[in-house]
């Protein structure tokens, strides 16, 4: 594709702007692709990374905030039973079990041990709650018997038991302890009731920083300890973690469709700690991974400039170099046409020096009759006629010199109508005529009517049938024929040009189109007449080519489209 | 006046050919003329030439073609090719072909006399071979400065004109 340049019209000035463009697309889409994707990739990679350890850091905090707390917990509530179980093995116990003062005393120095008991209760066998020392004004006599937990400290065996947090008989959310001793038939149960309230103190202070939310669920999922913010206490909580791996982190949905939380079962009760991140947590964790792609958007902002500029000027290179390409090119076409005027000059010096023998030879008898030796007994010389024949010969000699000049010219491309018969008359009787007739070459004329005008370039036309009349000349060493026909196929003129010279071989039709080739030797011919008449058909959108046999002559055909596009 | 040499010159310029065969005439040499090379070798065939002038380039038979068959007809007729190259290597190659020399197109009448007159010398040495005075005598007419009266007087040596 040729940039422009004086010998390209300006329609295809248009075609070189869009190349431009697409050429720079091209080029950006390549870098892009090039530095761009794997930077991305990069990045991309990094940034997983970092948040799967943030994600993994996170994990593991809460994980073991759920474990700790869980065995704190834990603790505490054992120590709750052994208190119970100390006091229910004093000796003082079982002898005064069901005195007030006694118990009154118990419970304060069970409140000293930790201040979550409300209340202390002794329960029979059966149920009956034969005791009672706490704030708490019961109705005559309370039975725990229909207690699920009664019954199950009953009938376990086990010597204690923890309860969830319920109303209960009071009305006031609390949870039971209760020790489970065999005092010889009978059984005798003392049993506590504990604030919860401690217990949520507990769970605010884990929560301490606002950076989790905690929680105590029982295996039902019941909300045994919350805080304001996380629940009502005593509903149903969206967390029902498995029982197995009794601590863990859960990651997917459980029962009840939440996920994301850390849990851990505490041992003595069937209780779970639940702990989770808050939106602020995560927030303090995700600053980072949100800055991640605000710098790389940034950092590529910067590249693609760099890129932008880079790219313009790999196109603006390529194309000052495809301009370079074009500028040689078009010296070529030049020296080409300079080198066959090379060789048509001395056919041309020839042609010249027949008029200008005649001109000489009348002058020269002109003088001789002005000679009284040699003009002595002549007839008196017409002088007229001698006079034409100067003239005519002088006339001679402008016509030649002008059809060399005009091929040697050059011009600008200049896109017009000619009929391609006009222009092959041209060549064969006016430029080439005489080298024809000198060489015997004879040549048939056949034109096809039908074969209308067209719009190229003349001077490159003439240039391209010179070459190949020229080429015909000389594969017929002692003359032959030429045969010229046009006819044409939908929109375009086909000329052929056959001649009964030597041929060429297989081998030399491959390269006759080739530059500086050339079968003539060394100093005759230039090898470059084909190969630039086949670069100006191609760019006037046409085909060519040669179709030859050894000793055969060969056959040249042009292809051109009446419109050049 | 007697004829100083016999010439045949053959030209495709038809016009070029009346003038000079004018010009030559004027000056007392039998001219013949013919416009293509079949017409020369039937002019040679009818009689005898000295000296043939043959251009060149020439539709039908070209020159070389043409001396080629005036050899055939008289070996000893001697040939000037006009020649519009005027480059070393044609006239190596027209001096291989067995032309006596070249000329170029335009060419001064005197040149012209002078290619003539040698030509003529080198026919008389040859057709004289045998005759060593009539050889010297021919060589001490390459003397004279004037190639017109050298022909005039090479003419002479030529018995039985």
């Amino acid at each position: 594709m040729v940039a422009p340049s004086k010998l390209v019209p300006p329609s295809q000035r248009a075609r070189y702007r869009s190349h431009y463009r697409e050429l720079l697309r091209q080029t950006l889409v390549r870098q892009l692709v090039l530095y761009f994707l794997p930077l991305l990739l990069l990045a991309a990679f990094f940034n997983l990374q970092y948040w799967r350890f943030t994600e993994d850091s996170r994990r593991s905090h809460l994980s073991v905030i759920a474990e700790q707390q869980a065995n704190t917990l834990d603790l505490f509530l054992r120590e709750r039973l052994v208190n119970l179980g100390n006091l229910i093995d004093d000796q003082a116990f079982i002898a005064h079990c069901c005195s007030q003062e006694y118990l009154q005393s118990a419970l304060s120095r069970l409140r000293q041990s930790s201040n979550t008991f409300v209340d202390l209760g002794v329960v029979d066998g059966q149920g009956r709650q034969v005791a009672y020392q706490g704030p708490v004004r019961f109705p005559s006599s309370v039975s725990y018997r229909r207690e699920s937990w009664f019954r199950e400290l009953m009938q376990g065996g086990g010597h204690w038991i923890i309860t969830d947090v319920y109303l209960g008989f009071r009305g006031q959310p609390h949870f039971t302890l209760a020790v489970k001793r065999r005092r010889g038939d009978s059984v005798q149960i003392l049993r506590a009731a504990l604030s919860p309230e401690k217990l949520t103190e507990y769970i605010n202070t884990i929560e301490g920083a606002r950076e989790v939310q905690a929680a105590v669920v029982n295996g039902k999922g019941v909300y045994q300890v919350v805080t304001r913010r996380g629940g009502a206490p005593r509903s149903r909580s969206p967390f029902l973690p498995p029982r197995q791996p009794p601590r863990g982190y859960l990651d997917h949905p459980d029962a009840r469709g939440s996920s994301q939380y850390a849990y851990a079962w505490l041992g003595g009760t069937p209780w779970v700690l639940v702990v989770r991140d808050t939106g602020a947590g995560r927030r303090a964790f995700a600053w980072m991974p949100s800055m991640v792609p605000l710098i790389t958007f940034g950092f590529f902002t910067v590249m693609g400039v760099v890129i932008l500029i880079r790219a313009r000027q790999l196109v603006g290179k390529q194309l000052a170099a495809e301009q370079h390409e074009a500028d040689l090119s078009g010296q070529l076409v030049q020296a080409a046409k300079l080198a066959s005027v090379g060789e048509l000059a001395a056919g041309i010096a020839h042609e010249i020096n027949n008029p200008l023998a005649i001109i000489a030879e009348e002058v020269g008898l002109l003088k001789d009759m002005t000679d009284p030796e040699l003009a002595a007994d002549q007839e008196p010389l017409d002088l007229a006629e001698h006079l034409d024949a100067m003239h005519e010969a002088v006339f001679r000699c402008r016509d030649i010199t002008r059809k060399l000049l005009i091929f040697v010219r050059q011009t600008e491309v200049k896109l017009e109508q000619w009929h391609p018969h006009k222009i092959l008359d041209e060549v064969l009787d006016g430029m080439m005529g005489n080298e024809l007739r000198i060489s015997n070459v004879e040549v048939e004329r056949d034109y096809h009517a039908g074969v209308l005008q067209m719009v190229t370039d003349r001077n490159q036309l003439v240039q391209v049938m010179v070459n190949l009349v020229k080429n015909a000349i000389d594969a017929m060493k002692g003359g032959g024929h030429l045969g010229v026909r046009t006819s044409h196929q939908d929109d375009h003129v086909v000329i052929v040009f056959t001649d009964t010279g030597c041929g060429m071989t297989a081998e030399q039709q491959e390269k006759v189109f080739m530059p500086f080739f050339t079968t003539k030797e060394p100093g005759k011919g230039t090898g470059l007449g084909l190969s630039v008449s086949l670069s100006i058909i191609k760019n006037f959108g046409g085909k060519m080519y040669v179709d030859s046999a050894p000793n055969e002559g060969s056959t040249f055909t042009i292809e051109l489209p009446y419109e050049i596009k | 006046m007697e004829s100083v040499l016999k010439l045949l010159i053959v030209d495709d310029e038809t016009r070029f050919l009346k003038t000079i065969a004018r010009r030559l005439r004027l000056r007392g040499l039998d001219v013949s003329t013919a416009s293509n090379g079949p017409d020369a070798i039937a002019l040679a065939r009818g009689r005898e030439f000295d000296v043939a002038l043959l251009d060149l380039k020439m539709p039908g038979m070209d020159g070389s073609q043409v001396h080629r068959a005036l050899k055939e007809v008289d070996p000893l007729i001697e040939t000037i090719i006009l020649t519009g190259h005027g480059s070393l290597r044609g006239a190596v190659e027209l001096s291989r072909l067995g032309a006596f020399g070249y000329l170029p197109k335009p060419y001064e009448l005197d040149k012209l006399l002078d290619a003539l007159a040698h030509a003529f010398a080198q026919r008389l040495r040859n057709m004289h071979a045998g005759q060593p005075e009539i050889v010297e005598r021919i060589d001490g007419l390459g003397q004279v400065e004037d190639p017109l009266e050298r022909l005039r007087q090479l003419a002479t040596l030529d018995g039985g004109r």
